[in-house]
């Protein structure tokens, strides 16, 4: 088939699955999903490979598949990085301006971020991101674009995503090993904050909360700067191992049950309701109570959005949440997930699905696909074939290299 | 009768999700000489199974959903597939069944595979595990039921109680670890009597042996260990006769005992009857000892000694796992109903992974039990 466009590949290697999403972009707004695939993930616990062959063999089978239906031949792919490996900082640095008579040069923006980032790390971890926030020159704070500014030091302020440097490796290999190269490595939650956050909460201050099977990934954003990212090890298949322990069943019914019957506020459903078990084998579970089901799922939720909370809280940004929690992931597709988190937090939520790509639209539309789906968009943004990167909002998320690569 | 014609006429089903779990990983050697057959009521779950012969018990035109995990409903369902399983079994001369008593299929369908084997004369085995007393009173009641009839049937039947085998397992185990001892076990127990079954001896010969041990036998042990030459086989023997746990009064009233010596080469024949020798001279009078000589390993692999000890007197469990005094009768009730140690069974799909801390809190296990929340009307949430 002959294709004009940029051909653009995310790679979601999640817990539960892993999607691979291509994309053709034929104009700077103008993305077209043109091939996806799904595969069952086995490989993976809790956001980071633990048996690489059956990682490498799903990615394998979803290459072919799209390779096949699009007739493309795919080299790279952006891929999505998450575990409880990852830990987030925010540093900063001043350094004097070269030049105060002729202000901040790119150079001087350039080098500051550099110091802020010159985070002393352990020899076994590496940065994925530095994610630059707010410049002061002298007094004058919460410059978003320092160049040109007169003064005589220049403060840059980091947020950095560091991640272990093996678990990183993992997934780098398993994608080599199918025979893909890797152009960047995106978290997790910035890639999917691509796909589901608007421009106005990125602003006005707003949470994206990405919950998978193995963990949740969040990130804060404020000023459309990201402030805080995190990682926690509890997930959709933690609802489903606590239903399977509480309601005695396999742990395929108690996925089932959970898709099926599951809601997040157990005041909803009537004491009468019983369930019928979507499998025979377990004979002791006929005429489960549907409240109780709901009770234990209510139960893991309320404790992961308090978690949530008491962190935001004790970063301190709780009162600089402007719009409110974004959810996205197969776990936001949990029955009155929103309504159990605003009451949880006190914060308006909504349920995030990925927007802004067209081409398979009915394949794609679900929380499920956000981080593929931002994947995409990222390498759209920041892809190597960009020329132009002066993009402000180029600001938000961008990696290391390709943001240094702005000011050299 | 030489071993080819015997495992040609030899049939190995598992029989549900444990079943089926435990003939799919059997090694090679084995699995050719009994063809195993995943049986279950489930689409799904034959759909999934690695083994390339499936049977689906139950008609077409019902929906598995609707026959349920009653053991009523799925001898109903099994009666209508009556006609087809007779087919499969046309031929066969010895049928070994493996499964996991006290779920749904397992105790609804194993009895009735019996009955229908005997009609046609089959020679029948069980090889099934007995629940946790944990796993309540209506499973434990559902087991002794299949039991039963399992006996009835006139089939043999060595049955493996996981309390027993948990008496040998750690505090810290990990769940899934436990269980796949309990795979384990059924499988060193399936291979035995194939080894057995299958050795060269006059026709039929080696049947009678396995039938005088296993008919009527209640509960059965397996222990095993490896020898890293034929000098170091008495000293398996003794190990792994002692990881049966069995007391030397327990040991003089065992009914038989199978004893399989698994090697890559010919073993010579001192070692063999020495190893043998010091399990038997602890034996009582009245214990058949059946042993056999096989070469299935690889050359690189050490040397196995497998021994299963069935008619092995019954003991009886506790919710919590402790033993109840053998002193104490069957009807008397118990004093009161006890925990369960949670720590142990409760991080279900993360039992081999490391915890998920925080604050001193295992994530990984249930909100719900670190909380101490009872999840009303449910006996299994609360403890
Ligand atoms: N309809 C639904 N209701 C409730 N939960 C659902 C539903 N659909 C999917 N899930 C849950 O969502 C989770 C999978 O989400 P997702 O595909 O986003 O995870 P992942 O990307 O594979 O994992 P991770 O991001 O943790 O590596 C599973 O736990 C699944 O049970
Ligand atoms: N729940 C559970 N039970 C197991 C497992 N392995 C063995 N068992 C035992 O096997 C019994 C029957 O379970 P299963 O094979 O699932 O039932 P069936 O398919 O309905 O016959 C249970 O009561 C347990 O005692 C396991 O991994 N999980
Ligand atoms: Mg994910």
């Amino acid at each position: 088939m002959n294709r004009s466009g940029e051909i653009i590949a995310g790679l979601d290697v999640g817990t539960t699955k892993i999607c691979l999403l291509v994309a053709e972009r034929t104009g700077e707004e103008d993305i077209r999903v043109i091939g996806a695939a799904i595969r069952p993930s086995e490989g993976l616990r809790k956001g980071e490979v633990v048996n690489v062959a059956r990682t490498v063999e799903a990615i394998k089978n979803t290459l072919s598949q799209v390779e096949n239906t699009c007739e493309i031949k795919l080299g790279s792919v952006y891929a999505g990085v998450t575990g409880a490996h990852v830990e987030s900082y925010n540093s900063r640095a001043i350094l004097p301006i070269s030049n105060p008579s002729a202000g901040v040069s790119r150079k001087d923006i350039a080098a500051a971020v550099e110091a802020a980032s010159r985070f002393s790390l352990p020899s076994d971890r590496e940065i994925l991101h530095v994610l630059p926030q707010e410049f002061a020159v002298d007094d004058r704070t919460g410059i978003v674009e320092p160049e040109g500014i007169k003064g005589s030091r220049l403060e840059a302020n980091v947020h950095l995503v560091t991640g272990r440097t093996p678990a990183i490796n993992d997934i780098l290999n398993c994608v080599q090993q199918a025979g893909l190269d890797v152009e960047e490595t995106v978290l997790q939650q910035l890639a999917s904050s691509l796909a589901v956050m608007r421009e106005e909460e990125q602003e006005s201050g707003a949470v994206l909360i990405d919950i998978g099977g193995g963990t949740t990934d969040y990130a804060f954003f404020r000023n459309s700067m990201v402030r805080h990212t995190r990682v926690i090890s509890v997930g959709g298949d933690h609802v489903t191992n606590d239903i399977r322990i509480g309601m005695r069943v396999l742990v395929r019914q108690a996925e089932e049950l959970k898709k099926k019957y599951a809601s997040a506020l157990a005041e909803r459903v009537g004491d009468e309701e019983t369930l019928t078990l979507p499998s025979p084998l377990v004979p002791s579970s006929g005429g489960r109570s549907r409240k109780t089901l709901c009770r234990i799922v209510e139960l893991r939720l309320m404790e992961l959005f308090g978690l949530i909370r008491g962190d935001l809280e004790k970063a301190g940004l709780l009162q600089n949440i402007g719009s409110g929690l974004v959810l996205t992931g197969g776990g936001a597709l949990l029955r009155d997930i929103r309504e159990l988190a605003e009451r949880e937090t006190g914060l308006p939520v909504r349920i995030g699905l990925p927007r802004g790509i067209c081409g398979l639209r009915e394949a794609i539309d679900s929380p499920v696909y956000s981080t593929a789906v931002g994947l995409v968009k990222y390498g759209c943004k920041w892809g190597m074939n960009q020329s132009t990167l002066t993009d402000r909002s180029g600001g938000v998320i961008g990696g290391f290299r390709r943001w240094l690569e702005r000011y050299f | 009768m030489n071993q080819q014609a015997e495992a040609g006429k030899s049939a190995l089903w598992g029989v549900g999700d444990q079943g089926i779990r435990v003939i799919s990983s059997l090694p090679e050697e084995v699995r050719l000489l009994v063809k195993p057959a995943a049986v279950d009521s489930d689409l799904q779950t034959l759909v999934c199974s690695p083994t390339a012969r499936k049977i689906r018990i139950g008609p077409q035109t019902r929906s598995a959903k609707e026959i349920g995990g009653d053991p009523k409903k799925l001898r109903e369902a099994f009666r209508e597939s009556e006609e087809k399983i007779r087919e499969k079994l046309s031929g066969t001369r010895t049928l070994l069944i493996v499964g996991g008593l006290g779920g749904g299929l397992a105790s609804g369908v194993i009895p009735d595979l019996c009955l229908c084997a005997r009609k046609m004369k089959i020679f029948t085995l069980v090889f099934a595990t007995r629940p946790f007393a944990f796993e309540g009173k209506k499973r434990n009641r559902i087991f002794r039921e299949a039991r039963e009839r399992i006996e009835e049937s006139g089939a043999g039947l060595a049955c493996f109680s996981l309390d027993r085998l948990v008496g040998k397992v750690d505090d810290d185990t990990p769940h899934q670890e436990v269980f796949r001892r309990c795979d384990r076990i059924l499988q060193d127990a399936v291979e035995c009597a194939t080894a057995y079954l299958t050795a060269p001896s006059e026709p039929g010969g080696n049947r009678v042996g396995l039938g005088n041990i296993f008919t009527g036998a209640g509960e059965a042990v397996m222990g095993s260990e490896e020898a890293s030459g034929p000098e170091d086989l008495v000293k398996s023997a003794k190990a792994a006769l002692s990881s049966l746990a069995l007391t030397a009064a327990d040991l003089a009233r065992v009914r038989g005992v199978l004893i399989q010596i698994d090697g890559s080469g010919p073993l010579p024949f001192r070692p063999v009857e020495r190893s043998i020798g010091s399990v038997s001279r602890l034996l009582g009078e009245e214990t058949e000892v059946l042993y056999t000589v096989t070469r299935y390993r690889k050359p690189e692999e050490k040397i196995s000694f497998r021994l299963l000890a069935a008619g092995v007197p019954e003991r009886r469990f506790r919710a919590d796992g402790s033993q109840i005094p053998v002193t104490m009768t069957a009807d008397r009730p118990e004093s009161r109903q006890e925990e369960i140690d949670f720590n142990k069974f409760t991080r279900g799909i993360f039992a081999d992974d490391g915890p998920t801390t925080r604050e001193g809190e295992d994530l990984d296990i249930p909100t719900f039990v670190r909380k101490g929340i009872e999840l009303d009307g449910d006996p299994a949430g609360g403890g």
